[in-house]
């Protein structure tokens, strides 16, 4: 049980890792942030089940929550940057453009 | 088959079906369906959640998670638009990072002593709401904020270029 929830754990972060550095999408980038952030609650809950399970099941109530707020606040800046950038690639936003 | 086997079976299922949606989202081309296969990934992480025990958690999961914050990014998408592709220049060192980082996590993982737990409702509650009421109170003041701050955004009060 244990090794399967590592290696889906694992996994799961790795892909997250992968998608955030290669895609110039912020939405894409968003998305495998929670790739990432679903591995994280999985890794978490494996951490505590054996040791202090009521305390996992608080940590991973709130970082849910929290989660939701942050993509929540991360779609309304998706949206703000496109009205007035008219894209959403990262690598035209100000400040973040590739230096040839 | 034995109840153990089935457990086994069920738990190979969902992680197969976490990490197959986790692997499309990243690699498909539209953003729409990423966030649809990220709403799969969330589902199939629950069904481990709750294979695990937690099956509130597992449930608040699926309510929270998956049927407001996959909506919310499902919503942003159609809002934007298509995406822009993924950067053929940083898929090397990308893929090298990955497999950095798949090793480090699954190193610090094995070692973990896993059991089906089985939490109290009722404890867990008390202890929520008298342990960590503070910790509620400012989760929903941050809520609260999120309303506001999301509104205020997309109403473009941001101001347009």
């Amino acid at each position: 049980m244990g090794e399967i929830l590592a290696v889906v754990s694992a996994v799961l972060f790795g892909l997250g890792t992968y998608g955030a550095l290669t895609s110039r999408s912020a939405v894409k980038v968003l998305i495998s942030l929670e790739i990432m952030f679903n591995g994280a609650v999985l890794a978490a809950l494996m951490l505590t089940s054996s040791t202090v399970p009521g305390t996992g099941f608080q940590l991973i109530l709130f970082s849910v929550a929290l989660g939701s707020v942050e993509v929540g606040v991360l779609v309304s800046i998706l949206i703000l940057l496109y009205r007035r950038m008219r894209t959403v690639d990262v690598y035209q936003v100000p400040g973040l453009e590739v230096v040839e | 088959m034995s109840l153990l086997n089935l457990f086994t079976v069920y738990l190979l299922l969902a992680g197969a079906a976490a990490v197959a949606s986790a692997a499309l989202a990243v690699r498909t081309k539209e953003d729409f369906y990423a966030a649809v296969l990220l709403g799969i990934t969330g589902l199939s992480v629950a069904a481990l959640i709750g294979l695990l025990g937690y099956t509130f958690l597992a449930v608040f999961h699926v309510l929270v998670y998956v049927g407001a914050t996959v909506m919310f990014v499902i919503f942003g998408v159609v809002l934007v638009g298509r995406g822009a592709g993924s950067e053929r220049r940083m898929a090397l060192p990308a893929a090298i990072t990955s497999l950095l980082v798949v090793g480090a996590v699954y190193t610090l993982l094995r070692q973990t002593t896993v059991s089906r737990v089985s939490v109290d409702l009722a404890e867990a509650a008390v202890e929520l709401f008298e342990g960590s009421a503070t910790a509620l109170v400012f989760l929903a003041l941050t809520l609260a904020s999120l309303v506001i701050a999301g509104l205020s955004i997309a109403s473009g009060r941001g101001g347009e270029r």
